[in-house]
């Protein structure tokens, strides 16, 4: 039976008994919109600061305010995307690609409702399936091994260098590149790598500073050059209605919201891929599903809407992870593992068949939560929205050292600072040459779990990798790489025949 | 993009700091192999490094002769970020570059108050008052949030 209905009745009584529970979403879900929103500072950052607090908590209450900071932080990270080309988080890197376009041309508000749409829509999906199909995705997880996982990640690469920009191969350049960086320090068999005789560089590149440095910093430098954000000081007026439009419009793409928030729970459920993977794909299928997919990039809607619902609904997926396995699936749910051993408690399937109620209440305060973001979003996203009207001589310097800070904050030594200025450089050249900073950053980030995931396939076939092509998983994704990779061909190729027939055939 | 492309008008040359940049991309991959392969000859410790590195080298080398091959387009230009306004930008990367490298001897509050106020400068704010009020507002208020939400000392020198 997919349902117990005894916990659904005991979740019930959980979450209505007391208003202790409750209490905490709304400053969960604010301090998630802050942190998400200032570039510098992260989802699990806000996550990290505000645990020690769940200590005085119930366990409810306590997975409540955390999951409440996750919900509000993935909308959050948008708002730095959209105005100005900076994800708060990875999850939000392809939010930018057109949410950045729309804010130059005017567009920031319809840009950020279409965002808190997706979102609070995402969000409510990917809790949704996790209530509907928590046992069967456990069980598909349970089966991904290292080859599928190697590949998944290979897919996530491929896609963020084909979808971004007109340089493919500088695209994979960037990716690649970004994946030799992040295995630099120690190797998956302890051997040390690359260092040059730095220490700090032992545990490798701290992640989060050189993506601060290759998305903020860097664009930063870019946009000296200009005086603000949005040249048009009539574009540059906040308009709640524009907001609000923008939010109604999002519901007129419904199938990019339901692919989207199906991509995101899926790969969500996947550890260690999450959202940051997500939003690629469900961008990447949006475009390439799209009758004017070269319309991508510059200012598409559906662009937003696609990533939006992708990043939030990965929260769901990656909360099956969590509870069914007691593996987180990102830095995020890493923070509620700790939350879980703050509190004695142990995720896996025994803890989901003993604490069933505690599942389905924490899966019931997300759908509240779903609607507290909308509400809280939109007061906050008009005000997050302000930055656009301030002069990029004072945003700039302001978010460099914001940036530093940031960086320090998180590493807790100097290294996080360096790491800012080095990939801030290294990221201005990029741009400068037309190369992908995201697929680097996705590199960077998937770089050791590659490394991992393929030394292990190599390990469990006993020094030989052919057995991996006898498994259906790996078949099934090499299938639907060679599908994705190939379809924007075939479609090109099929129109054109079309086009070539019709005028023989009205002739 | 096609009008692009149209506009787009053919100068003679070959983008040498993009040269220059896949250069830098060769040397570090040079390195960084090496350092692998004398750290542990072993498939374990290559068996990503090995086969990625030499996709690497081959995308490098692949766009480097495209670059060599074709002549420079405006277009190219554009995407380099152009050339106006250079000084602001290579005084305003060169005052990140020394507001981080002597954050442990200025610290964070002195630090970032110098690098808010010369940034303005450079940018051109012009209003003593301003500059002078707003960098030492942001930096008192972003050291002490930043002092009250981490556990570990962050250098400063007053605050």
């Amino acid at each position: 039976m997919i349902f117990d209905f005894d916990a659904i009745l005991a979740a019930f009584n959980l979450l209505t008994g007391s208003w202790e529970p409750w209490i905490v979403v709304p400053p969960g879900l604010i301090i998630g919109l802050v942190f998400g929103a200032i570039p510098g500072l992260s989802i699990s950052m806000g996550m990290a600061v505000f645990l020690p607090m769940t200590l005085y908590m119930d366990f409810v209450p306590a997975m409540l305010f955390l999951t409440s900071i996750f919900t509000g932080g993935t909308f959050g990270s948008a708002v730095p995307a959209i105005l100005m080309n900076i994800p708060g988080s990875a999850t939000a890197v392809a939010t930018a690609f057109d949410g950045y376009p729309m804010a130059k041309q005017g567009r920031h508000n319809e840009a950020l409702g279409l965002a808190l749409a997706a979102s609070t829509f995402g969000t409510a999906v990917g809790y949704l399936i996790l209530f509907v199909l928590i046992q069967p995705i456990a069980d598909l997880v349970l089966r991904i091994g290292p080859p599928e996982m190697f590949l998944i990640v290979v897919w996530g690469l491929t896609m963020i260098a084909a979808v971004r920009g007109h340089h493919f191969g500088r695209g994979i350049l960037a990716g690649a590149l970004g994946t030799l960086i992040g295995t630099i320090g120690f190797s998956q068999i302890g051997v040390v790598r690359g260092t040059m005789g730095i220490d700090e560089m032992l545990d490798g590149i701290p992640v989060v500073p050189a993506m601060i440095g290759l998305f903020a910093a860097s664009e930063l430098f870019n946009l000296m050059q200009k005086k603000y954000l949005v040249d048009d000081p009539e574009a540059r007026r906040l308009n709640f209605r524009g907001i609000l439009t923008g939010f109604r419009q999002a519901f007129s793409y419904p199938v990019v919201l339901l692919r989207g928030s199906l991509i995101g729970t899926l790969i969500g459920a996947v550890p260690g891929v999450g959202g940051s993977i997500a939003n690629l794909i469900s961008y990447a299928e949006t475009k390439r599903r799209a009758k004017k997919g070269e319309t991508f990039g510059d200012g598409n809607p559906k662009g937003v809407v696609a990533s939006e619902a992708a990043n939030s609904s990965s929260e769901g997926g990656s909360m099956v992870t969590l509870l069914a396995l007691g593996l987180p699936g990102g830095s995020g749910t890493a923070v509620m593992l700790a939350a879980f051993a703050m509190h004695n408690i142990n995720g896996g399937p025994r803890f989901i068949r003993e604490n069933t109620d505690i599942v389905y209440a924490i899966v019931f305060s997300n759908f509240a939560q779903t609607i507290a973001l909308m509400l809280i979003g939109l007061m906050f996203v008009h005000l997050l929205a302000s930055v656009v009207r301030v002069p990029l001589r004072v945003l700039i310097p302001s978010v460099l050292a914001l940036s530093v800070m940031g960086s320090y904050g998180l590493v807790q030594n100097m290294s996080g600072p360096y790491t800012v200025l080095v990939f801030a450089i290294l990221g201005w050249v990029m741009r400068r040459y037309n190369y992908s900073a995201a697929a680097m950053v996705i590199g960077l980030l998937l770089g050791p779990m590659a490394e991992a995931e393929l030394l292990r396939s190599y390990q469990l076939g006993g020094s030989d990798l052919t057995y991996v092509l006898f498994r259906p998983g790996v078949l099934f994704i090499i299938f639907a790489l060679a599908l994705a990779a190939a379809a924007p061909r075939l479609y090109r190729w099929w129109t054109a025949r079309s086009a070539r027939q019709l005028p023989n055939s009205s002739e | 993009m096609s009008e692009d492309n149209s506009l787009a008008r053919d100068t003679r040359g070959v983008q040498w700091g993009h040269l220059a940049f896949l250069v830098g991309i060769l040397g570090f991959l040079g390195y960084y192999l090496l350092d692998s392969w004398f750290a542990q000859a072993s498939v374990g410790n290559l068996i990503f490094v090995l086969p990625v590195t030499v996709l690497c080298v081959f995308t490098v080398t692949m766009i480097g002769i495209a670059l060599v091959r074709r002549t420079v387009t405006e277009q190219d230009q554009d995407g380099a970020g152009g050339d106006d306004n250079f000084l602001p930008l290579a005084l305003s990367i060169s005052l990140f570059a020394i507001y981080v490298a002597l954050l442990p001897t200025l610290g964070m509050d002195v630090g970032t108050f110098l690098f808010i106020a010369l940034v303005l400068v450079v940018l051109g704010e012009r209003r003593p008052l301003f500059v002078i009020s707003y960098a030492l507002a942001f930096s008192a208020l972003t050291v002490l949030g930043l002092k009250a939400m981490i556990p570990t000392n962050i250098p400063t020198l007053i605050l």
